[in-house]
């Protein structure tokens, strides 16, 4: 069950280009907390600018803290990615369905800031490799401190890794051995993860995004279409079968 | 009776907070995070005759103070809505309004039949303001000659209260709501969302999937307070349920002091989830404070001096 709490943030750190990794103590969010979950934060400022919370995927949950790694894109993850150490956020979570309990080994592909749930999947289900691409290795989060059994590492234009994308990376990977994936990033992305998938034969389920209000599945303001209709991607999501969904249409 | 009870025409509530159409579904999803029966009451998400998909993404926006929605009264229609959320509000613990919208008036009229024997229902809440869809909503709500004939034709068909939810997009709304009382309505709501639209100037499209959006968030409660009292002043006699930019416990009390007998909070929510709760708290803090005997003195207390 969710909770809304405010929590101290207790880390910080810069992990690539605007990129940051805070720590956020939040024991209550932090218990039941599975891969693919989010959260919705706020600061404890009462300013209405921005107005709505924005979503995080949980990066970590353990030691009754939550890890996030937040990418500035905006004003609100700027305002969050200027938080220091001691200072406190609104934290409402877990929230979402989160990525079923893989039954042996899986594969996790990673795009760009898609990496987010990705590393706590890798961490509570350590036979998982990790596919991991961006554009150019500055925006490559220092991943120094995880442990994988395998992991592989492209960028666009060569300058860390493999010069690919992270889904070239899978292909070859699942030419090699066929496992079910979980992936997250960019919805072009995703698409084409969720076809080469179909073409191996091997289970894809997708984390979506979505504008949110609410973030627990009250408003229907984050609705993708699926086969089977309109689903809230914070509730009935974020992680989706790949199969479901009706890429591309809104 | 306690402090902060007040009553909307024959409607009791326990305190003077209810959660807006839209902004709470029927309470599922928050009734998780606090105990909704320390709610005034709760307006459920509006039901339409049949099941709504609702509009294409995307459907949020957000601006600055406040939030551009287009949902398109996504919802399962109203036979799932009998059989899977009235169980359901049966049990909630606070009063329970219903909003309902059509396409046309059989549409009404069919909703208010279904609604009619259910006992857990307190009042009706009508929808004729919603921006998001082509029929029934605007074109009803801005028209006074609708209004006022929609709700006579509902007025027979059941004896539970009936709410007329307004729009801020129409020209008078002392005229439109006039004319809704005229029909037999026994309160009024305002105000819905606002007409808006934003344009992602790079791309040169709509940030919204269906272009128009309705617009919320504390960037409303000055149009939604100038509302409130335009209506209050009018009307005096017919109560008014305060809606608009509520995200603390003093956007309420203006709303009151305006007019209202009851307020209802909506996209506050979204950033606090325990925001009914806090106003409710405030209320009583205020008329502590202020020395009102109860929260129904605050209805209409703004001083007008000169
Ligand atoms: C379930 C979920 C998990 C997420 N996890 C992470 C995460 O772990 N790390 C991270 O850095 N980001 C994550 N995001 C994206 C993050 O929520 C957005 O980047 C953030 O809300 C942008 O806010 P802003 O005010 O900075 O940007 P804005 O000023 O609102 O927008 C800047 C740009 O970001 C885009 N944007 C805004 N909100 C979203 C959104 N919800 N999804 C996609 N694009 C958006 C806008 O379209 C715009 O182009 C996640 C989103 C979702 C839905
Ligand atoms: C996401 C969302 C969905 C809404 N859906 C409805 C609805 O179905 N019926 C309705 O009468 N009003 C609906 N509204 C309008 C609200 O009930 C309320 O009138 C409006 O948002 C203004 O209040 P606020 O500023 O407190 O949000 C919706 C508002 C939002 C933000
Ligand atoms: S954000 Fe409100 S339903 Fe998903």
């Amino acid at each position: 069950m969710p909770v809304d709490v405010v929590g101290k943030v207790t880390e910080k750190r810069l992990v690539a280009r605007d990129t940051i990794r805070i720590a956020i103590d939040a024991p209550e969010v932090a218990k039941d907390a599975r891969p693919g979950q989010f959260v919705m934060i706020c600061n404890t400022v009462p300013t209405f600018d921005p107005f709505l919370r924005r979503p995080f995927a949980i990066t970590g949950a353990e030691w009754g803290r939550i890890e996030l790694i937040i990418r500035v894109v905006g004003w609100g993850s700027a305002l969050l990615a200027n938080l220091s150490e001691g200072g406190e956020v609104r934290i409402l979570g877990p929230l979402g369905n989160g990525f079923p309990d893989p039954k042996g080994g899986v594969i996790l592909a990673a795009g760009g800031i898609g990496i987010a749930p990705l590393l706590f999947a890798s961490r509570r289900w350590p036979s998982a490799e990790l596919l991991y691409g961006e554009p150019s290795l500055d925006w490559v989060c220092d991943l120094s401190r995880e442990k994988f059994c395998h992991f592989e590492l492209s960028t666009d234009d060569g300058s860390a890794g493999e010069k690919c994308n992270v889904v070239k990376l899978l292909r070859k990977r699942l030419a090699a051995s066929p496992l079910p994936v979980f992936a997250c990033g960019p919805e072009p992305m995703l698409e084409a993860v969720a076809k080469a998938c179909k073409r191996a034969k091997v289970d894809c389920f997708v984390s979506l995004e979505e504008h949110m209000a609410c973030g627990v599945g009250a408003c229907q303001g984050c609705a993708v279409l699926t086969k089977d209709g309109y689903k809230r991607v914070c509730k009935d999501g974020p992680v989706f079968d790949a199969r479901k969904i009706e890429w591309g249409k809104r | 009776m306690s402090k902060l009870a007040v009553s909307v025409g024959s409607v009791r509530l326990k305190n003077p907070v209810l959660v807006a159409s839209g902004c709470f579904g029927v309470g599922r999803e928050y009734g998780e995070l606090f105990d909704l029966s320390l709610l005034g009451g709760i307006v459920t998400k509006t039901v339409t005759r049949e099941p709504r998909a609702g509009n294409p993404a995307p459907r949020l926006w957000e601006t600055p103070s406040g939030m551009l929605n287009s949902i398109g009264l996504a919802n399962p229609g109203i036979e799932v809505f009998i059989e899977k959320e009235i169980p359901f509000l049966n049990d909630v613990g606070c009063a329970v309004v219903v909003s309902i919208a059509g396409k046309v008036f059989e549409d009404f009229e069919e909703l208010v039949r279904r609604l009619d024997p259910i006992e857990c229902i307190d009042a009706i809440e009508i929808n004729v303001s919603c921006p998001n869809v082509k029929e029934g909503g605007l074109a009803f709500g801005t028209s006074p000659e609708t209004v006022e004939s929609l709700v006579a034709t509902l007025r027979p068909l059941t004896a539970k209260p009936l709410w007329v939810k307004l729009t801020p997009d129409a020209t008078d709304i002392a005229l439109i709501g006039r004319s809704a009382v005229n029909g037999g309505a026994d309160a009024l709501c305002a105000i819905n969302t606002l007409t808006g639209m934003e344009i992602d100037v790079g791309r040169r499209v709509p940030r919204i999937g269906n272009i128009f959006a309705g617009l919320s968030g504390p960037a409303i409660r000055p149009v939604a307070l100038a509302k409130v009292f335009t209506l209050h002043s009018a009307l005096p006699d017919i109560p008014i349920v305060g809606i608009g930019g509520i995200s603390e416990a003093g956007d309420a009390i203006a709303h009151m002091l305006a007019g209202a007998s009851a307020v209802q909070v909506g996209s506050g929510i979204f950033r606090s989830p325990h925001l009914p709760l806090e106003v409710i708290r405030g209320i009583a803090e205020y008329c502590e404070f202020f020395d009102f005997a109860g929260a129904r003195d605050i209805t209409g207390a703004l001083i007008i001096e000169g």
